[in-house]
């Protein structure tokens, strides 16, 4: 009976996950696409911003998929579901064991969760999620919504123009100090001086903030021309939150300005988690 | 215009920047041969700050263009100059470069960091003009100077809100108390008022006896910086209505501020108000513990104070014990003040002061309530108690805004004053009706009762 689930899951690292579903959490609706290698939670922002979090089965004790899924789910009740007992996971560490079902029926015996008979009968079955903790349960069901379509930005490595992959605690503090008053951000990237600026203009004046190319800190810089383009301030800002937790970060940027910010997390078990944003740059700047 | 700033500099520039956005709303770069000065004046005129940095401050400083010293000067907005050192890179920060073109657009600043990091901010500069204030600060009748350290413990007693205070300078003494303006409708002021000795200040001439009154947020804006300098202030005044200026040197840096001080003269609305503070109640020893007692007791408030203060007055005959007064006479428009007078003789004054202070403004807090109920009572008992402490307090002073004693407590009738009565010499059980009537008879007899 237990083929009947689509998907059981049962949450490990709780921290990492709740970090990463929070980076994303810049609106209200995900859709989260579920897949042998674990789950991964793509929001959009007006056609023109995408940030996915990844999942990997790694972070999940149990793991088990019997097909695809994809679903569109609250990321703001499903994240406070999540960490409902957040206080204690951080103190008491393991205690808490955490149980994801989509579409489930469950018995509890004596105290034990005992997840049998997993039936999937289509879309439209809410999220399940159990919550232990010594003996207290927590049963939670979120509703599931068909699936928008989600934007494909491609980010084709042959179309890749430029290429920076860096240490995150470069750009944490500058990208935290950017100019709030300013509308947009421009980026320049060039293979000559003075390759590497991040620019801003508001009631405060211009700001260019040189970058160094050829510190320890880059790992990476490959630009192949100079490219300049400009995006909202308000969509780098979301961008920003994944910085603060992760360790390194790569920026992308193909000939029409499309930008992917990829970040990457490493937990404490040393698995790596990855963020991805694409922003789409403003085209008509001619106004400030 | 060009110059560097590094190192430890940065810091004490980027303070300097704070201090002025504390005061104006916009900032004077006033570039002169041997010295780059800052200037802003508050949005009123009545507060002006001037910083300057000399030359030896600056790793590399150049005026260049002497021809074309008066397109050297403009003014922008401190808020750009605040976001150029916003955040805690200050450490981080290598150098600071500071660039002024001859009518330029812009006022330039390129900060360096130390991981190779370069953040060239274009300040929009607004106007080309330069302000200047004349004021006198040598050879002013007054001269104090004291460490910041201290005039903040004493700063931080009064209310955050506050706006102006009074600084009163005898030959033997300072006093330092809230301005609150008798015009004003506000019900609930607290007073408070704090009194240092000679020795508190590294110098001390005083010409005459003086009051002057201003604003208080100047003040704290200069305070943290010299604090942060750990530098001496100076303060040079005269006379109420001649402004007062406050000095901080460090090495190469040298701040003024110059504020406004009340003018008793123009200030006719308040002028009465102003001349009888000028006569305060003299500060005496009071004793601490009794009077936060009699804070907590709420609802009868001005007896109680009234009751230590008449305990004080018999244990010390030199304190008159005006702490408090909580009458809500209608005369004076239903305003309650409480006077802290704080130790002189002690020398730790301030941290002391701030202990009364805040046990004050608790009770501010909880008055309103307590009021409404003392109120038709203590008016009662407030004239009459006007009378009885009216002599008293005019053997010290000549007027009559002055904190009075709170009106002597009556009669109570709380539970545990019931039994008072049988502790009063004319009390004779005899006389009390049925005193004769056994109500219970020895326990031997235990058949028969009344």
């Amino acid at each position: 009976m237990t083929t009947d689930y689509k998907l059981i899951a049962k949450l490990g690292n709780l921290k990492t996950v709740i970090q990463l579903l929070r980076a994303v959490n810049f609106k209200e609706s995900a859709t989260c696409y579920g897949s042998k290698n674990g789950l991964k939670l793509t929001v959009e922002e007006a056609k023109c911003m995408q940030a996915s979090a990844y999942i990997p089965i790694q972070l999940f004790e149990e793991y088990t998929l019997t097909e695809d899924i994809i679903f569109r789910i609250n990321l703001n009740v499903f994240v406070e579901c999540l960490s409902m007992f957040w206080s204690n996971i951080n103190t008491t560490g393991s205690t808490t064991s955490l149980e994801m079902h989509y579409k489930v029926n469950t018995q509890i015996i004596q105290g034990e969760i005992f997840i049998n008979k997993i039936f999937y009968q289509g879309v439209g079955h809410p999220v399940t999620i159990l919550i232990e903790e010594d003996g207290v349960v927590v049963d939670c069901s979120l509703k599931t919504q068909e699936p928008d379509e989600i934007l494909d930005f491609d980010l084709d490595p042959e179309t890749v123009i430029n290429k920076v992959l860096l240490h995150s605690e470069l750009l944490k503090d500058v990208l935290a100090e950017l100019d709030p008053t300013s509308n947009h951000l421009e980026l320049l990237l060039s293979p000559k001086s003075p390759y590497f600026m991040i620019s801003t203009k508001g009631l405060a004046g211009e700001c260019h903030v040189q970058m160094p190319h050829n510190t320890e800190m880059i790992e990476t810089f490959q630009c192949k021309k100079e490219a300049k383009s400009k995006y909202l301030l308000p969509h780098i800002k979301p961008a920003m939150k994944a910085m603060l937790c992760s360790n390194k970060v790569s920026l992308r940027t193909n000939e029409s300005g499309l930008l992917c910010f990829q970040y990457m997390i490493k937990t404490d078990d040393g698995v790596n988690c990855f963020i991805e944003y694409y922003i789409s740059p403003l085209i008509n700047d001619d106004d400030d | 215009m060009k110059c560097v700033v590094s190192g430890i500099n940065i810091k004490i520039l980027a303070r300097a920047i704070q201090m002025l956005s504390k005061i104006g709303e916009e900032m004077f770069v006033q570039p002169q041969e041997d010295c780059l000065s800052f200037r802003t004046v508050n949005s009123s005129n009545s507060a002006f700050v001037d910083i300057t940095f000399q030359e030896n401050y600056f790793s590399y400083y150049a005026y260049e263009d002497l021809e074309e010293s008066d397109s050297l000067k403009c003014k922008i907005l401190i808020r750009s100059a605040l976001a150029v050192f916003k955040g805690n890179l200050d450490k981080q920060v290598e150098s600071c470069h500071i660039q002024l073109d001859p009518n330029s657009e812009q006022l330039t600043f390129v900060l360096k960091y130390r991981n190779s990091i370069i953040k060239t901010h274009l300040l929009p500069i607004l106007d080309c003009e330069t302000i200047k204030a004349n004021y006198k600060k040598d050879g002013t009748a007054n001269h104090l100077r004291i460490q910041p350290r201290v005039m903040n413990d004493v700063v931080q007693n009064f209310q955050q809100s506050l706006l102006e205070i009074t600084l009163e300078v005898l030959q033997e003494k300072v006093l330092i108390r809230n301005y609150i303006d008798e015009s004003s409708n506000v019900s609930n002021e607290t007073r408070t008022q704090c009194n240092f000795s000679v020795g508190e200040f590294d110098e001390y001439n005083i010409e005459s006896d003086t009051i002057i009154t201003f604003c208080l947020k100047e003040l704290r804006a200069i305070l943290s910086l010299a604090d942060i300098l750990s530098q001496p202030i100076d303060i040079h005044f005269e006379r109420p209505g001649r402004p007062v200026v406050f000095v901080c040197k460090s090495g190469s840096m040298e701040s003024n501020l110059v504020l406004a001080t009340l003018n008793p003269d123009t200030e006719s609305a308040s002028q009465s108000t102003t001349s009888t503070r000028q006569n305060p109640a003299p500060k005496k020893v009071t004793k601490r513990a009794p009077r936060g007692k009699g804070i907590k007791s709420l609802g009868k408030k001005s007896y109680t104070n009234s009751a230590h203060s008449r305990a004080m007055e018999s244990a010390d005959m030199e304190s008159p014990g005006r702490i408090s007064d909580v009458s809500d006479l209608p005369t004076q428009n239903n305003r309650r003040k409480s006077v802290t007078d704080v130790s002189k003789a002690d020398p730790f004054t301030p941290r002391s002061s701030r202990e009364s202070t805040s046990v004050l403004r608790l009770e501010a807090a909880e008055h309103p309530a307590s009021s409404e109920r003392t109120n038709l009572a203590s008016s009662l008992m407030k004239r009459k108690s006007i009378d009885q402490d009216g002599d008293e307090s005019s053997r010290d002073m000549d007027n009559d805004d002055l904190v009075q004693n709170s009106p002597p407590r009556p009669k109570s009738k709380k539970a545990k004053l019931i039994f008072q009565k049988c502790f009063q010499k004319t009390f004779d059980p005899n006389n009390l009706p049925g005193h004769s009537n056994v109500e219970v008879e020895d326990s031997s007899e235990s058949s028969e009762n009344d």
